[in-house]
């Protein structure tokens, strides 16, 4: 059996004691290295869950099982856990702790009370790796809001974290900022396959990167698996108010003209795959 | 908006970028002291006052920032000048330079009431000049770290002065986003009819409030989501942390100090001993 990276089972939480339930007897499990997508509408619980997943929120239900790397979220634990999990917020300025790039890296790392004689180097190296080595010494409001969640990244990539959070991280950014954040948690994926990854997104898109799709509507989960499993059940997704992905709808649309392609999520590989058709024929 | 960023941190690699917060925070003090003492006479006040000035002049040239941008954070002093002049207008006089300027309705209004009122404002441009000197060329964060040094004898007094000083540079960091935030919603409420700039005082604090409220709310969001990020990313306030960023005290710090201390006592021991220079090295006698 796989190792989990999250475990949840029949997890509850309401804001307010009787309060309506924001998340409703959910459970689900992420494999070690999975990049999962939750996708959701607005309002469906999909932050909570992000909140609670990194224990910020720890007043869950009782009969609510949460673990994380085999842990529960309890006394001894929860400082453990935290170290393990890193956390993008969706506002690049709300999560700008520094007054430069270089002080909002070492941040975290003073919270690890990691050594500050090693910090420059990890800076240095994690400013590198989201493309941010030389504005280090740069004020937040000097940076667009692609370069501050960039940073975000770095801050929590520094940490080197076991589970990476990413909570509607790209939702306030341009095409162009979303494009690099995603790219940037591809390659890391890639240079460290342990990874586990769960993007929280309403974008289809950003879904359908991942390699299994949860949804989420009103606090339950109603449908997962892969990306083509979801994406196929077009009612159950109008229901939550989300569409398929463009690739897939359009892969569909095709093949109602017999046109038939691998039906891939992804508008790149669907890109390609139109090229080698018409280069085909 | 922007007189009020003005005294916001500007990256050069000065002398004085380079000193120790805590060297600069102390040299602060002694220099507003020594601008704020009183002398023997007006001569000698204007002595030590064009000193004081030339001192400042030095430092500000040092620190690279531009002149112009002095004289626009300066700009909201004046009308401290006219609140000066009023008081000591109204102050009765009893020293000897009673030299009537000229008379408000058989009031007279005397030349030394103008001189004090002047002496004053100097003395208060001259105070604002050295906190921008300081706040231009010292990061928020180190100057937090250097007023969390000189609090760290009430630590233990039970006080978490690591939290309070985190606090301090949270709120020096948001001070360019609140005053985003301030433009954008000034915008938004322009473009739906309110007007900011005219109107009666009534019409114009009822604009205000139309700012101030989606402002307050607006901050608390924010507060309550760095709130998350800050715990997300293993924030803790009563756990040990390291710092990135050491103080560290050099040989330039002994100098900036020794330098400050020196014009200070010279400030002081012309001021308590009433030592008039023209006085005693040139035998005259001005007031």
């Amino acid at each position: 059996m796989d190792e989990l990276a999250v475990e949840v089972e029949h997890l509850s939480f309401s804001y307010k004691e009787n309060g309506p339930k924001v998340l409703d007897d959910i459970s689900f499990s992420i494999k070690k290295g999975d990049y999962v997508a939750l996708i959701g509408h607005n309002g469906s619980g999909k932050s909570t869950l992000a909140r609670i997943l990194a224990g910020l929120y720890t007043e869950i239900e009782p009969n609510s099982l949460l673990r994380i790397f085999n842990m529960s979220y309890d006394v001894e634990n929860s400082s453990k856990i935290r170290g393990l999990i890193g956390i993008v917020f969706q506002n690049p300025d709300n999560q700008f702790v520094g007054s430069s790039v270089r002080d909002d890296i070492a941040f975290g790392l003073e919270n690890r009370a990691i050594d500050p004689s090693k910090m420059d180097e990890i800076i240095e190296k994690s400013a590198k790796e989201v493309g941010m080595e030389e504005y280090l010494d740069q004020a937040p409001e000097n940076l667009s809001g692609g370069q501050k969640q960039r940073v975000a990244l770095a801050g929590v990539l520094a940490l080197s974290p076991s589970l990476l959070l990413l909570d509607e991280a790209t939702s306030m950014l341009d095409p162009k900022g979303k494009r690099e954040i995603l790219s940037l948690v591809k390659e890391r994926k890639k240079e460290n396959p342990d990874l586990t990854i769960l993007s929280i997104t309403h974008d289809v898109e950003e879904a359908a990167m991942a390699d299994y799709v949860l949804v989420l509507s009103k606090g339950k989960i109603i449908l997962e698996g892969t990306g083509e499993e979801v994406f196929s059940h077009e009612k159950e997704l109008e229901e939550a108010n989300l569409d398929a992905p463009f690739a897939y709808e359009l892969g569909k649309a095709l093949k109602a003209r017999g046109i038939s392609l691998s039906s891939s999520l992804e508008e790149d590989t669907l890109l390609e795959e139109l090229c080698q058709y018409s280069s085909k024929k | 908006m922007s007189s009020i960023t003005m005294g916001r941190y500007v990256p050069y690699r000065s002398p004085i970028h380079l000193l120790d917060p805590r060297t600069k925070l102390v040299c602060l003090v002694l220099l507003v002291v020594s601008v704020f003492l009183g002398y023997a006479n007006y001569s000698t006040t204007f002595l030590m006052t064009g000193l004081s000035l030339l001192l400042v002049l030095v430092l500000f040239a040092m620190t690279r920032m531009s002149f112009l941008s002095l004289l626009k954070s300066l700009k909201s002093l004046w009308f401290m000048l006219i609140f000066l002049l009023l008081i000591y207008a109204i102050t009765p006089r009893s020293d000897n330079l009673d030299w009537v300027a000229f008379f408000i309705y058989d009031y007279p209004i005397y030349w030394a009431s103008i001189l004090d009122a002047l002496k004053i404002l100097v003395r208060l441009m001259l105070m604002v000049a050295l906190s921008l000197i300081l706040t231009a060329s010292t990061k928020p964060l180190d100057l937090t770290a250097g007023i969390e040094w000189y609090l760290s004898p009430i630590h233990f007094l039970g006080v978490n002065t690591a939290a309070w000083a985190m606090v301090l540079s949270l709120a020096l960091r948001f001070i360019p986003t609140i005053l985003e935030d301030v433009q954008r919603i000034m915008k938004a409420q322009s473009s739906r009819g309110v007007d900011f700039k005219r109107g009666k005082l009534t019409v114009r604090a009822r604009a205000l409030i139309s700012l101030v409220v989606p402002l307050v709310v607006s901050s608390l969001v924010r507060s309550d989501e760095l709130g998350d990020a800050m715990e997300g990313r293993g924030y803790d306030p009563r756990s040990k942390r390291t710092r990135y960023r050491k103080l560290t005290f050099h040989w330039g710090d002994l100098i900036a100090l020794l330098l400050c201390a020196a014009f200070c006592a010279l400030c002081i021991t012309m001021s308590v001993t009433s030592f008039d220079p023209f006085l005693t090295w040139f035998g005259v006698t001005v007031r």
